[in-house]
């Protein structure tokens, strides 16, 4: 195929090579970390990305991306773009959907945007864009999403916008400061478990059984660190962790389930079987 | 007053709560198969295991008498005529977004084959769950046809697999593709647990941030050199399959970031609640952010264990369960992530589908529960060029049979695989080179 088209070439022949073109336009565009995908439905139309692998996209690199002149989406989310490398997507007309989130963006950038007359989806979110980069973008006429969460965009400015443009959807998002962080207090022991010491004269059971969830406070007043076991439902060991010498640990564990604490040599010294409370478990001394 | 020169949506419009009306040879002659101009870029998969309640979730009956309406009442959505349960309020406030079918059925009354039936849209064949002999689950069928970087897994399920009473269940993994098709199973490492049985007996990936980078990349190139030595060893293939997967994810992609959940503004955390459902649908955004193609979500404990801790299966105390365990989580953490992918400007190519077993009898028996009922469950989608506001298919007054737009899970598949830019006629090959249809439903008019 390389050699029909350059024979074609030399021939003078009026050869379609827009392909040709196109192809170390798009070697390009990889080559910055960028994907190139065909757009779905039409001839000679594409979607760039470099979102996920091209993130170190500087402004220069844009330049590769204003020679592909039938970019349809362009995602540029997360990358090192500036405000000043949007001026290479002024020719890129066919543009249909931009992707700008968290970048560097601002309104000087947005003015770059004005003449994109097909754009239909925008997204600012991240960016430091004010009312004014709304003002900006109330010529494009075929606008229809818009996206301005954590900007310094007001809901005047909302307002504004969709006046004149009415068939646009703006999603201001959720105000985060009006999210309060309420610390769920965790629930006190409702009673103790008995200390079943090893060779005692109460067995616990062979095994655990399964349950609903609860959590143990686990309390070493022994002389020494400790492990914790639990007894599986299959009647094996699982070593849960260490407790040093008067420290504590909480457990989530279910009711029914049988713990087992060791010296650290892992000689056996007693058990808890956990019952369907919250629950303190002193380990004696 | 139904005549087929009405508007489809129009149609749908009318037909919400209508009854005693089966019109399946409609809905078949008018799906239509024109794909949606742009398809969906990834997939989240929400699943409830256990069978969630038609009655108490998406489709009230406020009109059937008391033992079958059950002691909830019914609340008004964004959406004028659609009503869901009263204990959905934050989600009811989504419905804008949100396509809910009323008209699944299927002939499963067990919970291992109902799950297998919803997860892959094929009867189940009795194999073992690792077998190659199921049916890919559809998370692994959609993943086939994405090819992501290295590092970042086509398919991901979290935060553990189905069991019942101790068995896992067949449904959820490659099947036929082979195992390097399995989405692959990584834990929530934040958010409170379902209470229950949780079993981690799936080979998962590793996903501990600490490790020393220099000692992975030592072990992947001894890994290469095994590989090629060895390359003909299926076991050892699907270790392989795993370990270059944890190492590659190890070794800086944007995937091992998402995956550090600690990396999240708490308060959008706290947004999708201190429960390890929202924090796994937080965790699913994340990883769609970071280019992987297909995340599936178990928002439920592990095994049903006879209906005891905190899953669907609610044979006995069905109403405190679902009041006071099941529906706020799945409320609050649902809401977090529809609210989430919008104002990211994600939800669009964003595919979110909910999958069930089955949903639960019209009476609710003596201990206060409701026992399995396949012969009609609700279902539903959000985002990924799917319209919201819009109910498809009817049950009849008293939920207990379709009444409009009977559909099978197959039919839901071939809805999301439509979504997705997939074709559900789509021929695949076994790894003995026989052929399979991806999917034998047909899409649900609905975009």
């Amino acid at each position: 195929m390389k050699k029909a088209l350059i024979i074609g070439l030399l021939l003078g022949v009026g050869l379609p090579t827009g392909l040709a073109a196109d192809k170390s336009v798009i070697s390009a565009i990889e080559k910055s970390g960028g994907l190139v995908l065909p757009w779905p439905g039409e001839q000679d139309a594409w979607e760039v990305e470099f979102h996920l692998r091209g993130r170190d996209l500087e402004d220069d690199g844009l330049s590769a991306v204003a020679a592909l002149k039938t970019v349809v989406a362009l995602n540029l989310r997360d990358t090192k773009i500036t405000s000043e490398g949007l001026k290479h997507l002024k020719g890129l007309s066919k543009l249909k959907r931009l992707h700008l989130e968290r970048t560097a963006v601002d309104d000087a950038g947005v003015s770059h945007l004005t003449g994109l007359e097909n754009l239909e989806y925008l997204n600012l979110y991240g960016t430091k864009i004010t009312d004014k980069a709304l003002d900006q973008l109330s010529s494009l006429k075929n606008l229809r999403q818009l996206y301005v969460w954590q900007t310094e965009v007001t809901d005047d400015g909302v307002a504004k916008i969709n006046k004149a443009l009415p068939n646009l959807k703006i999603v201001k998002g959720v105000d985060l400061s009006k999210i309060v962080i309420v610390k769920k207090e965790e629930p006190k022991p409702e009673e103790n478990l008995k200390w079943l010491a090893f060779g005692g004269p109460e067995k616990p059971p062979a095994k655990s059984k399964p349950g609903s969830f609860l959590i143990i406070t686990f309390q070493n007043k022994s002389n020494q660190d400790v492990k914790l076991y639990w007894v599986d439902y299959g009647g094996g060991k699982k070593l849960y962790g260490e407790i040093s010498k008067g420290a504590e640990r909480k457990q989530n564990t279910y009711s029914d389930a049988v713990w087992l604490v060791t010296d650290n040599k892992d000689k056996p010294l007693g058990y808890f079987v956990a019952g369907t409370k919250t629950a303190l478990a002193v380990i004696p001394k | 007053m139904l005549s087929l020169n009405h508007s489809r949506r129009d149609f749908l419009r009318t037909s919400v709560g209508l009854a005693g009306l089966t019109l399946p040879t409609y809905f078949k002659a008018t799906a239509s198969t024109t794909a949606p101009q742009r398809k969906a870029k990834s997939c989240i998969i929400v699943y409830t295991w256990g069978g969630m309640s038609h009655y108490e979730s998406f489709d009230p009956k406020p009109e059937a008498p008391a033992e079958i309406r059950g002691e909830f009442k019914h609340i008004k959505t964004a959406t004028p005529g659609i009503h869901f349960c009263e204990h959905l309020p934050m989600l009811a406030k989504h419905s804008d977004k949100l396509a809910i079918v009323r008209s699944v059925h299927h002939k499963h009354g067990g919970h291992g084959s109902a799950m297998y039936v919803n997860m892959t849209g094929h009867n189940p064949v009795g194999a073992k769950p690792k077998s190659t002999k199921n049916w890919p689950s559809l998370a692994s069928m959609m993943s086939y046809f994405h090819n992501p970087a290295a590092g970042t897994p086509r398919a991901i399920r979290m935060p553990y697999s189905m069991f019942d009473n101790g068995g896992q269940q067949s449904g959820e993994h490659g099947g036929w593709l082979g195992s390097q098709y399995d989405p692959i199973l990584v834990r929530t490492p934040a958010g409170e647990p379902w209470r229950g049985v949780n079993r981690y007996t799936d080979r998962e990936l590793n996903l501990k941030l600490n490790l020393d980078k220099s000692r992975i990349a030592d072990r992947r190139t001894l890994l290469t050199q095994l590989d090629n030595a060895r390359s003909e060893e299926t076991a050892y293939e699907q270790l392989d399959h795993y370990s270059r997967m944890a190492a590659d994810m190890l070794l800086g992609s944007p995937v091992r970031d998402a995956y550090d959940l600690e990396k999240e503004d708490p308060k959008i955390r706290n947004m999708y609640g201190d429960h390890m459902g929202g924090q796994s649908l937080l965790l699913a955004r994340r990883l769609v952010e970071a280019g992987v193609p297909v995340v599936q979500t178990l928002l439920s404990a592990s095994d049903l264990a006879g209906g005891s801790g905190d899953n669907w299966d609610t044979h006995r105390n069905h109403f405190p369960k679902m009041k006071d365990r099941l529906l706020p989580v799945f409320d609050r953490s649902v809401s977090a992530l529809l609210t989430d992918l919008e104002m990211r400007g994600m939800l669009e190519e964003t595919l979110v589908v909910f999958l069930t077993d089955f949903g639960r009898t019209p009476k609710v028996n003596g201990n206060g529960g409701r026992d399995h009922y396949p012969n009609v469950y609700s279902l539903a989608y959000a985002g990924g060029g799917i319209q919201g506001g819009q109910v498809y298919g009817a049950s009849n007054k008293k939920g207990t049979e379709p009444a409009a737009g009977a559909c099978s899970p197959a039919d839901i598949h071939a809805t999301a695989f439509r979504a997705m830019g997939i074709d559900p006629r789509t021929e695949l090959h076994d790894q003995l080179d026989r052929p399979f249809q991806l999917c034998d439903g047909n899409p649900l008019p609905l975009f």
